[in-house]
């Protein structure tokens, strides 16, 4: 178990519990997707689970240790983390930013050496972003950016990866190279909760699929299991057809108008 | 990039040595260059320099030229990490309202015990705290984020209520003749540098850009927000507490010595984040030499350009300054944020 919340909920002050006892469980190499509809706690239980929020009861651990006990140094040595759409507020290069992922391992004095400057070159490699290291990250398209802020949380060498959206506001090409690019790393080990719109991008890329529902987990599960047209309807208020594919291993969720009646 | 940076230091570090020497060689009495450089260096050369030079050089030119520069660092390196502290880069320690805050607290220092006492740096440090503690809790929102528009009015506001106990103290001691070293702290200027100050200011310069250097990599993880930080094992408040303090420091002990001098911790760090971008591990070092540089320049001119009369610092770089900013909040105001 890589990271595991228990029965875990959180209020943000002077409100109503956002996310309620959620329980979920990440295996290394394996790839979950949360879905829900919108303001249904994803980005919340992303945020306690990094351990940035603190829930009110329940507990997180990350590889058996209490996360909340843990230094925000020692969590990003094992977490790496994006929030929606990451942004930089001055000006840096891709360099940089992705030598930001590096902060959590380096010494007291914060010196770079010669395995850090590795991590960086892989990182850079490995998102396709080395020839835009030198260019200013606001002078990049929105897939280029987020291509370098995932260059800083795979240079972080995470256990865990945590992304809310990672694909939002990218078009149909990044966003396929964005969950391609999970996958590999998840292939190489990595434990990855990832929050998303697209539900056919859950189907293909999710090893299991969390449905998240008024700030309740409603149910975890491989796709083909979870993504029904039943359940579709509750948690998105959705008609949809489910199609499953066998020549592409694919199961299409193909949304219909809701004026339409399914039955036609 | 690597290749700029490297040619904006140099180009930094000569405009430096530059104005030292010039700041040593020009004033009332020209003195030449040889006369100087066998005052400061008196063993090695064989000629005799008359008692005159050697005062003017080790008393006058020298001290004022080093304090100069040693307050320009420490302004010009504390709004560089104010700026990239509140990711804003219309942050300094003047539009914030710290050196306002530092001013009031040496005008009452004066005022209570006169000048040159141990009451000065620490009414102007306790200024300084008091003022940056009001302007942080008055702009950061409740979603933690700190508005331009907050920010600056909060700095308006907290400017001018330190104004007023400024001017409250000069008007108390009108009558006596603290009124004019009160004064000399509104005006801002470098005309009483002493060995004294050096002693003291030199080792803060130095010891807030070593921690402040050290920092930069945290500070540079800010600018993707608390968030964003926290996700980088960067403990925000603790850091934001740290370069506060270390801000409000510099800033506090810069003012005590030379009063109120606008402006060189906003056009150096900004002008400088354009040139070499925004990594703190480069910029703060660069700032503190480029605001050294310029603040020694900025003297040479104020105290030539209207011979015989000598300007306060503080005016001419407000006259340069004040332009700039309403230059770069419009340019600001433009870009969605």
């Amino acid at each position: 178990m890589s990271l595991e919340a228990c029965a875990v909920t959180f209020a943000y002050p002077r409100n109503e519990p956002v996310i309620h006892d959620i329980s979920l469980a990440l295996d290394p190499g394996e790839t979950v997707v949360l879905v829900g509809a919108n303001g249904s706690g994803k980005s919340t239980l992303l945020r306690v689970l990094s351990g940035y929020l603190c829930p009110q009861s329940g507990t997180v651990h990350l590889k058996g240790r209490m996360i909340h006990r843990l230094s925000a140094q020692h969590i990003a040595r094992r977490v790496a983390s994006l929030e929606q759409q990451p942004t930089m507020a001055l000006d840096f290069t891709v360099r940089e930013i992705v030598e930001m992922g590096r902060l959590p391992h380096l010494g007291p004095l914060r010196r770079m050496k010669t395995a850090d400057h590795r991590a960086v070159t892989d990182a850079l490699l490995m998102t396709n972003t080395a020839e835009l290291a030198d260019r200013s990250i606001h002078a990049l398209s929105g897939g280029e950016q987020q291509r370098a802020f995932l260059a800083m949380a795979f240079a972080q060498s995470p256990d865990v990866l945590l992304l809310d959206e990672p694909t939002r506001h990218l078009d149909v090409h990044y966003q396929i190279e964005t969950m391609e690019l999970i996958r590999q790393r998840a292939a190489a080990g990595l434990s990855v909760l990832v929050a998303l719109h697209d539900l056919n991008h859950a189907a293909a890329y999710g090893d299991r699929v969390a449905v998240m529902h008024h700030g309740r987990l409603r149910v975890v599960g491989p796709p083909e299991s979870v993504l029904s047209e039943s359940l579709i309807r509750e948690a998105f208020n959705l008609a949809c057809h489910v199609v499953d594919v066998p020549s592409l291993h694919r199961r299409l969720i193909v949304p219909v108008e809701p004026r339409n009646d399914l039955s036609t | 990039m690597t290749r700029r940076r490297a040619t904006v230091a140099g180009c930094l570090a000569g405009l430096l040595l530059t104005a030292l020497l010039c700041g040593i060689l020009f004033g009332p009495t020209s003195l030449g260059v040889r006369e100087v450089w066998r005052a400061l260096l008196p063993g090695r050369s064989g000629g005799t320099v008359p008692a005159h030079v050697v005062s003017i050089v080790h008393r006058i030119r020298l001290p004022r030229a080093v304090l100069g520069a040693l307050v320009g660092a420490a302004l010009s390196l504390s709004g560089a990490a104010l700026q990239g502290l509140f990711r804003n880069p219309l942050a300094s320690p003047y539009v914030l309202g710290v050196a306002g805050g530092a001013a009031a607290g040496a005008a009452l220092a004066i005022l209570l015990a006169g000048p040159h006492t141990w009451l000065l740096p620490v009414g102007a440090f306790v200024g300084a705290i008091i003022a940056v503690t009001l302007v942080y809790g008055l702009a950061r929102g409740r979603d933690r984020r700190t508005s331009t528009f907050t920010l600056i009015l909060a700095g308006v506001a907290v400017s001018a209520l330190f104004g007023a106990v400024t001017s409250f103290a000069i008007f108390v001691s009108s009558r006596g003749e603290r009124m004019a070293d009160i004064v000399f702290w509104m005006l801002g200027g470098l005309g009483r540098a002493d060995w004294t100050d050096i002693l003291i200011l030199c080792p803060v310069v130095l010891a807030g850009l070593l921690v402040l250097v050290a920092l930069a990599p945290r500070l540079n993880a800010l600018a993707r927000g608390e968030q964003g930080a926290f996700h980088l094992g960067v403990h925000p408040e603790r850091t934001t507490r740290w370069i506060l303090l270390l801000t409000t420091l510099l800033t506090a002990t810069a003012v005590s010595m030379a009063g109120t001098i606008g402006f060189v911790g906003l056009i150096i760090p900004h002008l400088l984040r354009l040139l070499i971008g925004s990594d703190h591990r480069v910029l703060l070092p660069a700032s503190a030499i480029g605001g050294a540089a310029f603040l020694v320049w900025a003297d040479l001119a104020a105290r030539t350009l209207l011979r015989p009369v000598e300007l306060p610092v503080g005016i001419l770089t407000a006259f340069l300054g004040a332009p700039f900013f309403l230059f770069l909040l419009r340019t600001q105001a433009r870009r969605p944020s």
